[in-house]
This record gives C-alpha cells, structure tokens and sequence, in this order.
C-alpha cells in the first residue's frame, strides 16, 4: 500500500504497544534489574549481581514454596484437565437446555477467585461450614477443622481451583472439539466403532493440540495463584499452602525487600516462561500445521 | 480516446513474480475479457487496475488518464466482485447509495440515481431486505446495482458469476450483456470460463503465467490460437495437440509423433528457422469426423475407447497409431468402443506451432 | 457419542457440581445471625436481609461496587478504544513484523503479575498514582489489552476481505473503512473483548491489593478479602457481598455465554 496507509497502521498499533510496554515489558525488565541489588546493609541499595539468586537457591523457605507451588500446579491442572474434557463432551452434545447447562458451567469460572475463595472458606469452616454438615450431619464432635491440617488445606485450594476454572479448561478443550467433523465419527460408526473406541481413537487424539493448550494455559495460570491463598490460608498452617507467588508478595511488600522480592519475582517469571516455551517446542509444531494457510 | 490503456504492467510480491509486461487496450464502451485458468495473474491484472494492488512496474490510465497514483476511490470505476461484498448491516438501499454518500452526493442525486438503477435491474422491491435475505441471483444484481449506480467510467468484474449455479449462470450471463449494450460502459472482466469469455467479450486477452498468451476477438482467437496454450485452452473438449517433430520438404512438411506421420503442403518456409525440429500438431475434435472422407482430407484408421454421449452431441475417444484422438461429432456413430474406425479431417483444419508459435498453412 | 443415562448423568453432575457450593453462600446470605452460627448448620434460611443491610450500612458495600464499576468501566472503555485500531491494522494492514508484536502480546499475557508488581508500584508512586483509580486501571488496561487485541484480531481476520476493497472503491479512508463497515460487523467481538475485560477488572485482586491500601478507593475483590467483624468473621456480611459482587457477573454469562465462549477460545486456541 502506499506509504500514507503503512503510518496508518502503526497510528493504530502504537497506543496499545505503548501500554504494554510501559506497564508489562518495562516492569517486567526492571524486576530483574532490581533483583541485582540488596537492600542489605542500606540505606542505598548496593549491587550484588547475582547474590540475591545465591540466597535464593540455599533459602529453605523458598524451597518450600517451589515444592507447595509445583505440587499445586501438577495436581490442579490434571484433574482440571480430566473434569474439563468430561464438561467438554457434555456441552458438545446436542441436546434440550444445552444453552443453560453451559451458563451453568460458565459461573464459577465468571466468580470473582476471591468470592470463590471465600465460599470455600466457609464451606470448610469447622464449626458453620456445609460440607462437615454433610459429611457428618448431627455428630458435631466428628466435624473436622479442614483448613487447620497442612495436608487438608493444601486439599481445600486445589480444590477451590479446580472447582473454579475446570469450566475454562472445559471451554478450550470444547472449541477442539468442534473443529472435528461429524463424519469422522460417522466413518467410525460404520467401522463398528464402540463410544469408547471413538472417544480414544478419534476424539482424543484429534483434540490434543486443544488438550495442549488448555494445560498451557492452566499451567501458567496455576503458577501464578494468589487470591486464593491469601483469602483461604494466608499460606499456612505453617508454610503448608505458601505458593511462591504469595511468598513473593510478602517478601517484597510484608517484609519491603525489594531485591529479593524481586529475585523470587524473576525466578517465577523464568519457571513459567521456560514450561511456556517447552509445552509450545512440543505441542506448537502441531498447532501450526492445524492452521489452514 | 481509449477506456483503458495498460501499458508494460509488472508485478512481484516479495520473490515470486505474477506479472510480466502485460500490455492491453480497451477502446470506450469496449467488453474486453481477461482469460486463464487460475493463478494466471488475471485477478491481480484487475486489481492494479482497481488500485487496490500497486504495480511494480508499468502504468495504467483509464479515459486517457494516468491513474498510478490515484487512490481506488478516485479512478472513477466500479467493481463487482467475486463474492459480492455486500455489506451485510446494510439494506439493499443503504448498500447502493452508500458510494454516492461517502461521495456527499446531495440526496436527490442519490434518490434519483437508486430508482434508476432499481429499476434498470428490476430489484426495486428487495430495496429494504438485507444481503442475507436474498438468493444468490439477487445479491449478484444488487452488487451490480452498487457498480452501476456510481456511473463509473469503467467496470470492473472480478469472476462475478462463479458463485451461481449453472442455470443461474447462464442467465445472468444473457442478462449482462443487456446490460452492457444499454450502458455502453468500458468493461473488464475477470473469469477462468471460456464459455463466459467467449458469448460476452469483444475482445479477450488470455492469460498465463502472468503473461497475456494472445488478445484478439473470440472468433479470431478460437480459429487462429497463436500458440499451444491458447489452442489447448480454448475449446470443449480441447484441442488435440501431438507433440513431435517436423523436417522440411520442397513442398510439404513432414511432421512426425511415435508411428504417427501427416505430411501437411506447406509454402511458408522462411518463416521456419531450420530444416526440422520440433513441433506441435493441432486438430480441434468438432473438425475430426467419421464421414467418408472428401478431398485433401486426412484419413487415419483407429480403435474407439470411449463414447460420450452428450444428447446433442458425442464425443468420442479413439487411439490412432498409438495417440490419443478425441472428435466431437454427431450421436448415432455406428461403431462401438473396441471397434475399429477411420477418422478424417480435412488438411486446411490443422494446426501447426513451432517455437510456441503459430505457422500459417494454406487456407485451402 | 450418544450414551443418554451417561450424558445425563455427566450434565447433572456439571450442573450440580457448578452451582450448589454458590447456592449455599446465597442462602446463607439470606440467613439471620443465629442461623449461620447453627451448629450444625441449618440448610433454609428465614429470608432475612439483615446481613445485606448491615453489608450496606456498615461494611459500606455500595461504596466498594462504586468503586469496581468506575475501574472495571474504566478500562473496558480505554481497553476497547486501544484494542480496536490495534486489532484492525494487525488483522488488515500490511505491517511488517505484525506476526511479531501478536506472539510478543500473548507472551506479555502470560507474564506473572508479581513481575511486574514492584516496578508497577513504584512507577505509580513517582507518578502519584497509587490510591487512585486510575492508578490501578493503567496496569489494568497493559494487562488486559493482549487478550482484546487477540480476539478482535480473529474477528477482524474473519470478516472477508472484499468488503473493505468494496469500501475503499466506494471512497472510504482507513478510518472510514473501520468505523462505517467493519465496526458495524464486528460488534459480537467487540461485545465479547468487552464483557472479558470487564470481568477481568471486576475480579482482580492482586494489583488492586498492592495499589489500594485506602479503603476509600478499594474495589470489591479487596473489600470482600479483608471484611473483618470486632469479634469474629462476619460470615453473613462476606455472603451478601459476594451475591452483589456476583449477580452482574451471572446476568452477564447468561446472556452472552454464546459470545464468551466464542471469544475465549479464540483468544486461546488460535494462539
């Protein structure tokens, strides 16, 4: 196009990469700056290179935190995917209502996380809370202080989680679902295809560059929780339901240790872009070569 | 004064070259069809003209005008286009007087010119639906209503009945040659049907490889194709082309593919470079026939593998001397498939390309 | 697939499974004082509206929905006006490097926000913005704008090509084009990068946390998280809360599920 149309288009473009990169990319750069330098012995901070990092890597807390995070990650997203999938093959089919089964499913995920958080919360309480009422009805001593036991917490915000974005999952893995054609499972039916053998022949293997996505996008959402261990457990009992994020935010806002806070930051940052990059090595090719042109 | 002059057109996107040197004259009021079969450039040839793509070499004027740096909108032309491009949240009123509005046409222009054209292409009473509450035929005289209500001085058709079927297709095909002989309007248009080219063009430059092959009047190019590509292109079912080689005799020459020998009189010896090479052969099918043969015809027994019966006509298969021979010819063939049968054209039917080019034989 | 008893029986479960952790936070919002303490609890409430009351009058409810509808208005509006012109030029305009800036915007997206936490804190703090509303809504807007553009893009990609050849021939500029033709059309994603940065905004927690430490300024999502009684949780309250910061969220899905549902999985599965 002639040149008055080519400074157009970056008119169009440019408020919105001025936004991005004054308030993500610019941010993001100077955390890892930031993380170079110690706040230790004051009042300026003094560079450090890489100390923070060392401190990092001998920091048992830290190390705590890495394994609630991982463990949280690794247990939320498997059974997001596998009730996602199950959501996902229910609202595909056709059937009576099916527009208010979807909204259905659509509201925890459109439930502000610290509502949801909350709800748990009292849901678990030990003494209101429903879900002791129904396990135990009337034997009030057997009721059980769930968010008390280290292990139990860690249960209840997997939980709250899974409960919460199960349906986004289910959303990701339902537009995979779509793109396959009737036919194939028609052709199959012919073939004498039982459901079973049609799910794992054919559903399954053409909705893995869906699958892949959805644990993308899960995982990287995973890494970053917050809301729902600040509002459910503050991270404890003890350090039992610390993620890193929330170690994170304490280090650098409780405990105003700026570098690092941001150290703990980046390392985050690096853990998530690098599981990024290794899920789209693996499943990108694929995703590619989906796209028609 | 000319409608359209293209003159030395050239265009590449990034590495790939789609145009080379195409050079073309449309007079006033002239139909001038571009054929080819798809990825010829034919498409992108229209769109230079439209100003929607830029050249990279050449220029264009329309009415005598050099348009290369003028924007679409001021090339004063009208296009129709493949798929129609309607505007969907528009009503048929809106859709056509939307031009004359970014215009700031005042509104009686707009409200003159809108009955007009309603009327002229009979669509006034689908004035308040929307694109999708109309056929296919209708959205193809709506789009064309939004091209003639501009009063453009040249028209653009970029294959606008392809998406229609074939009855559809026929009729709109009548219906637009009405249309141009009432407007009068310099027309170019875009289309990979030869049947199209051929019932609506004056003129029809055919296209291959970005390169225009042969422009000339539809007869012309049907009786004279000026080399292989134009002669297999133009046709149903395509001419026969044997591809073999030829020498030179006093008087005649000798042309020869696998067992295959026709010996054609042949005077135009200056116009052949060497005493032989290669060369290809052409017989048009509906000149191939099984009636005894008359004078000066060339006769050649062979074996029928196929009939089409068409109702009208047929057309039959046949292997002779080891290649493949297609003849368009009357139902009611005695012979079946497996027989054997002679088949005969006359001398002056054949087609004759060295070099890629046409070599005049002796009329009679 | 047409195993009836067991999509039945999955579709009760979904549904199920989905609403009645809610239902019982709604009910109890509807309880009295004395029946959310129960030991064990009672299931119906007596349909009282005390806690919604006392959530207005007292833990100042409506001035926290005050708070989140001029944020989360806020920057739906700024993230609109952005994304639009972006996702028209990177859809539609040759721009070299287009394919660049996409990839680079989902890759901002799925930043963690710590990252961005501190120097965000500290620009808003030379800037004077923290315990504003703006101050929040400029992070906001960076960190919704990428899903926006994406899904515009998609949509803007979709609509076919000639109608803007179509207008361009008509006399339509750039802008013209965008505003008269492709707006019109692209309303559904327009309504649907719309209703998500909404959500986004009205949801948000962590930056909210960090830049409001006023509880003047502070959003729902803050106000719900630190509601505090003198003596113990108010359990009522918090459930009232909820139901408010909730019921426009609900009303939202169940209008335009079709279009959120379009919407994500372009912005996810197209990426």
């Amino acid at each position: 196009m002639s040149p008055a149309r080519g400074t157009t288009g970056w008119g169009m473009v440019l408020p919105a990469l001025a936004f991005v990169a004054f308030f993500s990319l610019y941010p993001a750069i100077d955390s890892f700056l930031l993380s170079l330098y110690s706040e230790f012995p004051g009042p300026e901070p003094a560079f450090i290179g890489f100390g923070n990092y060392a401190e990092l890597v001998q920091d048992p807390v830290a190390h705590q935190a890495f394994i609630v995070t991982l463990g949280f990650v690794l247990l939320s997203t498997t059974l997001e995917l596998v009730l996602g999938t199950g959501l996902a093959l229910v609202i595909h089919e056709r059937f009576m209502g099916r527009g208010v089964v979807r909204a259905a499913v659509l509201i925890p995920w459109a439930i502000p996380t610290v509502v949801a958080s909350q709800m748990w919360r009292f849901l678990l309480n030990d003494q209101y809370g429903a879900v002791n009422a129904i396990l135990f009805g009337d034997r009030v001593d057997a009721y059980v202080p769930w968010l008390a036991d280290p292990w139990m917490a860690f249960g209840a915000i997997v939980l709250a989680d899974v409960w919460k974005t199960s349906s986004f999952a289910g959303l990701l893995i339902l537009a995979g679902l779509q793109v396959i054609p009737d036919e194939t499972y028609d052709a199959a039916r012919i073939d004498g295809a039982t459901a079973w053998q049609r799910f794992w022949h054919i559903t399954f293997p053409l909705l893995k560059p869906a699958l892949l996505t959805a644990l993308l996008f899960r995982t990287i959402d995973a890494f970053r929780v917050f809301d729902l261990v600040f509002v459910m457990t503050q991270g404890g009992p003890g350090d039992a339901t610390q993620v890193i994020q929330f170690y994170g935010y304490k280090t650098l806002f409780t405990e105003g240790r700026v570098g690092y806070g941001t150290t703990i930051s980046v390392t985050v940052f690096v853990a998530t872009a690098m599981l990024s990059l290794f899920y789209i090595r693996t499943a990108g090719s694929k995703l590619l070569q989906r796209e028609p042109a | 004064m000319t409608g359209l002059a293209l003159r030395h057109i050239g265009k590449t996107f990034g590495q790939t070259r789609v145009l080379h040197d195409v050079s073309l004259e449309a007079g006033d009021g002239e139909f001038v069809v571009l054929l080819g079969p798809s990825g010829c450039g034919k498409s992108t040839l229209l769109r230079i003209i439209a100003g929607l793509e830029r050249q990279t070499g050449g220029s264009v004027s329309i009415g005598g005008r050099c348009v290369d740096d003028v924007p679409p909108s001021e090339r004063d032309i009208a296009m129709v286009f493949q798929h129609y491009a309607l505007y969907p949240h528009f009503t048929v009123r809106e859709n056509l007087a939307f031009g004359l509005k970014i215009r700031r046409e005042p509104t009686p222009v707009i409200e003159e010119r809108l009955a007009e054209t309603a009327s002229l292409l009979d669509i006034d009473n689908l004035l308040d639906r929307r694109p999708k509450e109309l056929s296919g035929g209708q959205r193809q005289r709506v789009a064309m209503g939004r091209a003639i209500v501009r009063k453009p001085a040249l028209f653009l058709f970029d294959e606008p009945l392809s998406n229609l079927d074939a009855r559809l297709r026929a009729s709109m095909r009548v219906e637009l040659k009405k249309l141009h002989r009432r407007l009068g309007t310099t027309m170019v248009y875009v289309t990979h049907d030869q049947a199209e080219a051929m019932t609506l063009g004056h003129t029809i430059a055919i296209m291959n490889h970005g390169r225009i092959q042969q422009t000339g009047r539809p007869d012309r190019i049907y009786q004279e194709p000026g080399n292989p590509f134009v002669a297999g292109f133009i046709g149903n079912p395509p001419m026969n082309l044997f591809e073999g080689s030829y020498r030179l005799h006093p008087r005649d020459l000798e042309f020869r593919v696998g067992d295959l020998t026709v010996r054609i009189p042949f005077q135009a010896h200056d116009l052949v470079g060497t005493e032989s090479g290669t060369a290809t052969l052409g017989i048009r099918p509906e000149d191939v026939t099984f009636d005894p043969p008359g004078p000066r015809h060339v006769a050649i027994a062979g074996t029928i593998d196929l009939i089409e019966n068409l109702g009208g006509d047929a057309v039959v298969y046949l292997t002779v001397k080891g290649q493949s021979l297609a003849a368009r010819t009357v139902p009611g063939l005695r012979q079946h498939a497996g027989e054997s049968v002679t088949a005969h054209w006359p001398m002056n039917a054949l087609h004759l390309f060295i070099n890629e080019h046409r070599v005049p034989l002796p009329s009679s | 697939m047409t195993n009836r008893p067991a999509l039945l029986g999955g579709m009760l479960l979904a549904v199920l499974g989905s609403l009645c952790p809610f239902l019982w936070f709604v009910l109890t919002s509807f309880k009295s004082q004395i029946q959310v303490e129960a030991i064990p609890p009672t299931w119906w409430p007596d349909g009282s509206l005390a806690f919604y009351t006392s959530a207005l009058v007292e833990h100042r409810l409506f001035h926290y929905v005050r708070n989140s509808v001029v944020v989360a208005g806020a920057t739906t509006i700024i993230v609109l006006a952005v994304a639009t012109p972006a996702a028209y030029a990177l859809a539609r305009l040759r721009l070299p490097g287009k394919a660049w800036i996409l990839g680079g915007l989902l890759c901002v997206a799925m930043f963690p926000p710590i990252v961005m936490a501190g120097p965000v804190w500290q620009i808003l703090e030379r800037l004077g913005g923290l315990n504003t509303h703006w101050g929040l809504v400029l992070p906001y807007v960076s960190l919704s704008l990428p899903l926006a553009v994406w899904i515009l893009t998609v949509f803007f990609q979709e609509l076919p090509f000639e109608l803007e050849e179509a207008a361009r021939i008509d006399g339509c500029t750039t802008w013209q084009t965008l505003s008269k033709v492709l707006l019109p059309l692209a309303t559904p994603g327009l309504f649907t990068a719309a209703i998500l940065t909404f959500i986004y905004a009205w949801n948000e927690f962590f930056f909210a946390l960090l830049i409001l430490t006023n509880p003047d300024q502070q959003t729902l999502p803050v106000g719900i998280a630190l509601f505090q009684g003198e003596f113990t949780m108010p359990w009522g309250e918090i459930a009232a809360a909820s139901v408010v910061a909730t019921l426009p969220l609900i009303i939202v899905v169940l209008l335009f599920q079709r279009g959120i549902i379009n919407g994500l999985s372009a912005g996810a599965v197209k990426g």
